[in-house]
Protein backbone atom coordinates (compact mmCIF):
# COMPACT_ATOMS: atom_id res chain seq x y z
CA UNK A 1 0.00 0.00 0.00
CA UNK A 2 2.80 2.36 1.01
CA UNK A 3 4.58 1.58 -2.24
CA UNK A 4 1.40 2.32 -4.22
CA UNK A 5 1.00 5.71 -2.48
CA UNK A 6 4.65 6.59 -3.08
CA UNK A 7 4.31 5.56 -6.73
CA UNK A 8 1.16 7.73 -7.12
CA UNK A 9 2.94 10.74 -5.56
CA UNK A 10 5.96 10.23 -7.84
CA UNK A 11 3.77 10.02 -10.96
CA UNK A 12 1.77 13.12 -9.94
CA UNK A 13 4.96 15.09 -9.31
CA UNK A 14 6.44 13.98 -12.62
CA UNK A 15 3.32 14.97 -14.57
CA UNK A 16 3.11 18.32 -12.78
CA UNK A 17 6.81 19.00 -13.46
CA UNK A 18 6.47 18.00 -17.12
CA UNK A 19 3.39 20.22 -17.57
CA UNK A 20 5.14 23.13 -15.91
CA UNK A 21 8.10 22.76 -18.27
CA UNK A 22 5.87 22.50 -21.33
CA UNK A 23 3.84 25.56 -20.34
CA UNK A 24 6.90 27.69 -19.67
CA UNK A 25 8.40 26.92 -23.07
CA UNK A 26 5.30 27.44 -25.16
CA UNK A 27 3.26 29.97 -23.25
CA UNK A 28 2.13 32.70 -25.68
CA UNK A 29 2.22 35.26 -22.85
CA UNK A 30 5.88 34.56 -22.23
CA UNK A 31 6.88 34.87 -25.89
CA UNK A 32 4.87 38.09 -26.36
CA UNK A 33 6.51 39.63 -23.32
CA UNK A 34 10.00 38.96 -24.73
CA UNK A 35 9.30 40.51 -28.16
CA UNK A 36 12.06 42.94 -29.03
CA UNK A 37 12.06 45.89 -31.43
CA UNK A 38 14.10 43.67 -33.74
CA UNK A 39 11.23 41.16 -33.74
CA UNK A 40 8.75 43.87 -34.68
CA UNK A 41 11.02 44.86 -37.58
CA UNK A 42 10.73 41.35 -38.99
CA UNK A 43 12.90 39.41 -36.57
CA UNK A 44 14.75 36.26 -37.52
CA UNK A 45 12.41 35.20 -40.33
CA UNK A 46 14.66 34.36 -43.26
CA UNK A 47 13.94 36.10 -46.56
CA UNK A 48 15.78 36.41 -49.86
CA UNK A 49 18.48 39.09 -49.81
CA UNK A 50 17.78 41.46 -52.71
CA UNK A 51 21.39 42.67 -52.67
CA UNK A 52 22.92 39.18 -52.99
CA UNK A 53 20.98 36.86 -55.25
CA UNK A 54 20.82 33.35 -53.89
CA UNK A 55 21.47 34.34 -50.25
CA UNK A 56 19.06 34.70 -47.38
CA UNK A 57 18.93 37.35 -44.68
CA UNK A 58 16.95 37.88 -41.49
CA UNK A 59 13.96 40.13 -42.21
CA UNK A 60 14.76 42.36 -39.23
CA UNK A 61 18.30 42.91 -40.47
CA UNK A 62 17.10 43.59 -44.02
CA UNK A 63 14.69 46.27 -42.74
CA UNK A 64 17.43 47.91 -40.68
CA UNK A 65 19.99 47.70 -43.50
CA UNK A 66 17.55 49.33 -45.94
CA UNK A 67 16.99 52.28 -43.61
CA UNK A 68 20.73 52.53 -42.85
CA UNK A 69 21.67 52.52 -46.55
CA UNK A 70 19.09 55.19 -47.39
CA UNK A 71 20.34 57.28 -44.48
CA UNK A 72 23.92 56.93 -45.71
CA UNK A 73 22.84 58.35 -49.10
CA UNK A 74 21.17 61.30 -47.40
CA UNK A 75 24.25 61.90 -45.21
CA UNK A 76 26.65 61.68 -48.17
CA UNK A 77 24.75 64.47 -49.93
CA UNK A 78 24.26 66.63 -46.82
CA UNK A 79 26.94 69.32 -46.57
CA UNK A 80 26.25 69.92 -42.87
CA UNK A 81 27.55 66.48 -41.94
CA UNK A 82 29.20 64.76 -44.93
CA UNK A 83 32.71 66.05 -44.24
CA UNK A 84 32.90 63.53 -41.40
CA UNK A 85 31.86 60.69 -43.70
CA UNK A 86 34.29 60.97 -46.61
CA UNK A 87 35.38 57.41 -45.87
CA UNK A 88 32.17 56.41 -47.63
CA UNK A 89 33.83 57.31 -50.90
CA UNK A 90 36.72 54.83 -50.66
CA UNK A 91 36.49 52.03 -53.16
CA UNK A 92 37.83 48.89 -51.50
CA UNK A 93 39.66 48.67 -48.19
CA UNK A 94 40.62 46.06 -45.62
CA UNK A 95 38.40 43.00 -45.71
CA UNK A 96 37.53 43.66 -49.36
CA UNK A 97 34.75 46.04 -48.41
CA UNK A 98 34.32 49.51 -49.85
CA UNK A 99 33.83 52.39 -47.41
CA UNK A 100 30.11 52.33 -48.17
CA UNK A 101 29.81 48.60 -47.48
CA UNK A 102 31.92 48.78 -44.32
CA UNK A 103 29.89 51.66 -42.86
CA UNK A 104 26.62 50.02 -43.87
CA UNK A 105 27.70 46.78 -42.15
CA UNK A 106 28.95 48.53 -38.99
CA UNK A 107 25.86 50.69 -38.53
CA UNK A 108 23.52 47.81 -39.35
CA UNK A 109 25.31 45.58 -36.80
CA UNK A 110 25.11 48.34 -34.20
CA UNK A 111 21.38 48.92 -34.67
CA UNK A 112 20.64 45.18 -34.91
CA UNK A 113 22.30 44.62 -31.53
CA UNK A 114 20.66 47.75 -30.08
CA UNK A 115 17.19 46.58 -31.12
CA UNK A 116 17.65 43.13 -29.60
CA UNK A 117 19.01 40.90 -32.39
CA UNK A 118 20.74 37.81 -31.04
CA UNK A 119 22.58 36.60 -34.14
CA UNK A 120 24.90 39.57 -34.66
CA UNK A 121 27.67 41.30 -32.78
CA UNK A 122 28.93 44.86 -32.99
CA UNK A 123 32.72 45.00 -33.20
CA UNK A 124 33.13 48.77 -33.05
CA UNK A 125 34.08 50.99 -30.14
CA UNK A 126 31.48 52.07 -27.60
CA UNK A 127 29.61 55.26 -28.55
CA UNK A 128 31.49 57.22 -25.89
CA UNK A 129 34.93 56.02 -27.01
CA UNK A 130 34.09 56.30 -30.71
CA UNK A 131 33.18 59.99 -30.35
CA UNK A 132 35.96 60.98 -27.98
CA UNK A 133 39.03 62.40 -29.79
CA UNK A 134 41.19 61.11 -26.92
CA UNK A 135 40.23 57.48 -27.52
CA UNK A 136 39.47 57.64 -31.23
CA UNK A 137 42.09 59.40 -33.38
CA UNK A 138 39.60 59.47 -36.27
CA UNK A 139 37.68 62.18 -34.38
CA UNK A 140 39.51 65.45 -34.97
CA UNK A 141 37.02 67.36 -32.84
CA UNK A 142 34.05 66.72 -30.61
CA UNK A 143 30.58 66.34 -32.12
CA UNK A 144 28.09 68.99 -31.06
CA UNK A 145 24.31 69.01 -30.76
CA UNK A 146 24.03 70.44 -34.28
CA UNK A 147 25.89 67.42 -35.73
CA UNK A 148 23.67 65.04 -33.81
CA UNK A 149 20.52 66.88 -34.93
CA UNK A 150 21.70 66.64 -38.56
CA UNK A 151 22.27 62.91 -38.14
CA UNK A 152 18.77 62.43 -36.69
CA UNK A 153 17.21 64.53 -39.47
CA UNK A 154 19.04 62.43 -42.10
CA UNK A 155 17.92 59.22 -40.37
CA UNK A 156 14.31 60.46 -40.56
CA UNK A 157 14.72 61.21 -44.27
CA UNK A 158 16.36 57.82 -44.85
CA UNK A 159 13.48 56.02 -43.15
CA UNK A 160 10.92 58.05 -45.12
CA UNK A 161 12.65 57.03 -48.36
CA UNK A 162 11.95 53.44 -47.30
CA UNK A 163 8.28 54.12 -46.66
CA UNK A 164 8.70 54.39 -42.87
CA UNK A 165 7.20 57.73 -41.76
CA UNK A 166 8.50 59.45 -38.64
CA UNK A 167 5.14 58.82 -36.94
CA UNK A 168 5.29 55.02 -37.36
CA UNK A 169 5.57 53.29 -33.94
CA UNK A 170 8.61 51.33 -35.11
CA UNK A 171 10.41 54.50 -36.12
CA UNK A 172 9.42 56.25 -32.89
CA UNK A 173 10.98 53.35 -30.92
CA UNK A 174 14.13 53.46 -33.06
CA UNK A 175 14.36 57.25 -32.71
CA UNK A 176 14.15 56.89 -28.92
CA UNK A 177 17.11 54.50 -28.96
CA UNK A 178 19.13 56.90 -31.14
CA UNK A 179 18.20 59.90 -28.98
CA UNK A 180 19.28 57.99 -25.86
CA UNK A 181 22.81 58.00 -27.33
CA UNK A 182 23.02 61.81 -27.55
CA UNK A 183 24.81 62.10 -24.21
CA UNK A 184 27.47 59.61 -25.33
CA UNK A 185 27.98 61.19 -28.77
CA UNK A 186 27.86 64.88 -27.81
CA UNK A 187 30.65 65.30 -25.28
CA UNK A 188 30.87 69.11 -25.12
CA UNK B 1 80.46 10.77 -32.34
CA UNK B 2 81.08 12.59 -35.61
CA UNK B 3 78.36 10.81 -37.66
CA UNK B 4 75.90 11.52 -34.81
CA UNK B 5 76.76 15.22 -34.92
CA UNK B 6 76.42 15.22 -38.69
CA UNK B 7 72.99 13.59 -38.45
CA UNK B 8 71.96 16.15 -35.84
CA UNK B 9 73.07 19.03 -38.06
CA UNK B 10 71.25 17.52 -41.04
CA UNK B 11 68.08 17.15 -38.99
CA UNK B 12 68.34 20.72 -37.79
CA UNK B 13 68.84 21.96 -41.35
CA UNK B 14 65.83 20.03 -42.66
CA UNK B 15 63.66 21.23 -39.75
CA UNK B 16 64.72 24.84 -40.36
CA UNK B 17 64.00 24.55 -44.09
CA UNK B 18 60.55 23.07 -43.41
CA UNK B 19 59.79 25.77 -40.81
CA UNK B 20 60.82 28.66 -43.04
CA UNK B 21 59.06 27.07 -46.02
CA UNK B 22 55.80 26.84 -44.06
CA UNK B 23 56.25 30.38 -42.73
CA UNK B 24 56.70 31.63 -46.30
CA UNK B 25 53.55 29.79 -47.45
CA UNK B 26 51.62 31.31 -44.53
CA UNK B 27 52.85 34.82 -45.43
CA UNK B 28 51.81 34.35 -49.07
CA UNK B 29 48.43 33.05 -47.91
CA UNK B 30 47.90 36.04 -45.58
CA UNK B 31 48.88 38.42 -48.39
CA UNK B 32 46.45 36.81 -50.83
CA UNK B 33 43.47 36.68 -48.46
CA UNK B 34 43.91 40.18 -47.03
CA UNK B 35 44.72 41.89 -50.33
CA UNK B 36 41.75 44.11 -51.21
CA UNK B 37 40.04 42.78 -54.29
CA UNK B 38 37.01 43.80 -56.24
CA UNK B 39 34.50 41.11 -57.09
CA UNK B 40 31.04 41.05 -58.62
CA UNK B 41 29.39 41.83 -55.24
CA UNK B 42 31.61 44.79 -54.37
CA UNK B 43 29.52 47.92 -54.14
CA UNK B 44 31.18 51.33 -53.87
CA UNK B 45 29.88 54.85 -53.50
CA UNK B 46 30.81 57.91 -55.54
CA UNK B 47 29.93 61.57 -55.16
CA UNK B 48 29.55 64.18 -57.88
CA UNK B 49 29.48 67.88 -56.98
CA UNK B 50 27.83 70.26 -59.42
CA UNK B 51 29.59 73.59 -59.85
CA UNK B 52 26.37 75.29 -60.87
CA UNK B 53 22.91 75.59 -59.37
CA UNK B 54 20.48 72.78 -60.13
CA UNK B 55 16.73 72.69 -59.62
CA UNK B 56 14.34 69.82 -58.97
CA UNK B 57 13.96 69.15 -62.68
CA UNK B 58 17.74 68.93 -63.07
CA UNK B 59 17.96 66.62 -60.04
CA UNK B 60 15.38 64.29 -61.56
CA UNK B 61 17.12 64.36 -64.95
CA UNK B 62 20.50 63.57 -63.37
CA UNK B 63 19.00 60.78 -61.25
CA UNK B 64 17.30 59.20 -64.26
CA UNK B 65 20.48 59.48 -66.35
CA UNK B 66 22.62 57.85 -63.64
CA UNK B 67 20.14 55.01 -63.17
CA UNK B 68 20.39 54.39 -66.90
CA UNK B 69 24.14 53.69 -66.71
CA UNK B 70 25.28 50.09 -66.65
CA UNK B 71 26.63 49.05 -63.23
CA UNK B 72 24.91 51.84 -61.25
CA UNK B 73 22.93 50.49 -58.30
CA UNK B 74 21.24 53.34 -56.43
CA UNK B 75 21.18 57.13 -56.88
CA UNK B 76 20.32 60.14 -54.72
CA UNK B 77 20.58 63.73 -55.91
CA UNK B 78 20.21 66.65 -53.49
CA UNK B 79 19.42 69.84 -55.40
CA UNK B 80 20.02 72.04 -52.35
CA UNK B 81 23.57 70.85 -51.78
CA UNK B 82 24.14 70.30 -55.55
CA UNK B 83 25.46 66.82 -54.83
CA UNK B 84 24.63 63.51 -56.46
CA UNK B 85 25.70 60.28 -54.78
CA UNK B 86 25.41 56.86 -56.29
CA UNK B 87 26.49 53.32 -55.56
CA UNK B 88 27.95 51.26 -58.36
CA UNK B 89 29.70 47.97 -59.04
CA UNK B 90 33.41 48.70 -59.72
CA UNK B 91 33.53 45.27 -61.36
CA UNK B 92 31.27 46.63 -64.11
CA UNK B 93 31.89 50.34 -64.34
CA UNK B 94 34.09 53.26 -63.37
CA UNK B 95 32.78 56.27 -61.43
CA UNK B 96 35.20 58.75 -63.03
CA UNK B 97 34.14 57.64 -66.50
CA UNK B 98 30.48 58.06 -65.49
CA UNK B 99 31.19 61.58 -64.20
CA UNK B 100 32.94 62.57 -67.45
CA UNK B 101 30.14 61.10 -69.50
CA UNK B 102 27.56 62.98 -67.41
CA UNK B 103 29.41 66.31 -67.79
CA UNK B 104 29.65 65.92 -71.54
CA UNK B 105 26.32 64.20 -72.17
CA UNK B 106 24.11 66.46 -70.03
CA UNK B 107 26.34 69.51 -70.20
CA UNK B 108 26.75 70.14 -66.46
CA UNK B 109 29.83 71.43 -64.71
CA UNK B 110 30.36 68.35 -62.56
CA UNK B 111 33.30 67.03 -60.58
CA UNK B 112 33.80 63.69 -58.91
CA UNK B 113 34.94 64.09 -55.29
CA UNK B 114 37.69 61.66 -54.33
CA UNK B 115 38.84 62.03 -50.71
CA UNK B 116 42.52 62.45 -49.92
CA UNK B 117 44.44 59.98 -47.75
CA UNK B 118 44.36 62.49 -44.86
CA UNK B 119 40.61 62.92 -45.12
CA UNK B 120 40.15 59.17 -44.97
CA UNK B 121 42.07 59.00 -41.69
CA UNK B 122 39.62 61.38 -40.02
CA UNK B 123 35.93 61.43 -39.27
CA UNK B 124 33.37 58.67 -39.32
CA UNK B 125 33.66 57.29 -35.79
CA UNK B 126 31.66 54.23 -36.79
CA UNK B 127 34.70 53.00 -38.73
CA UNK B 128 36.81 52.82 -35.57
CA UNK B 129 37.09 49.25 -34.37
CA UNK B 130 38.21 47.84 -31.07
CA UNK B 131 41.48 45.86 -31.10
CA UNK B 132 39.65 42.61 -30.39
CA UNK B 133 37.37 43.20 -33.38
CA UNK B 134 40.38 43.97 -35.60
CA UNK B 135 42.07 40.71 -34.54
CA UNK B 136 38.83 38.77 -35.05
CA UNK B 137 38.41 40.30 -38.51
CA UNK B 138 42.02 39.48 -39.45
CA UNK B 139 41.66 35.87 -38.30
CA UNK B 140 38.34 35.57 -40.13
CA UNK B 141 40.04 36.81 -43.30
CA UNK B 142 42.99 34.46 -42.98
CA UNK B 143 41.00 31.29 -42.37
Amino acid sequence: MKKAILFAIAVTCSVAFFNACTKSSSSPTASTASLTLYDSLGGTTMVADPAHSGSMIEKGRLTIRSVVDSTIFVIAADTSINDAFKVLLTEVGQGNLSGFQALSTNLTDFICVGTGAKDFTYGGKSMTDAHNPATNPRMTGKADNGDFNSFEADLTKGAAKNGVPSTAPVFVSLAKIVESLRGQVVQM
Amino acid sequence: MKPKMKRYKKGLLISSCVFFGLALILCIHIYIVTKPKVDANTLAMARIDFKQSIDQQDAEKITAWLYHQNGVDHVFCNKDSRIAVFTYYPFKTNASAITDKLSKGLNYKAERIVPTREELQNGCPAMAHSYSAKIYSLIKNIF
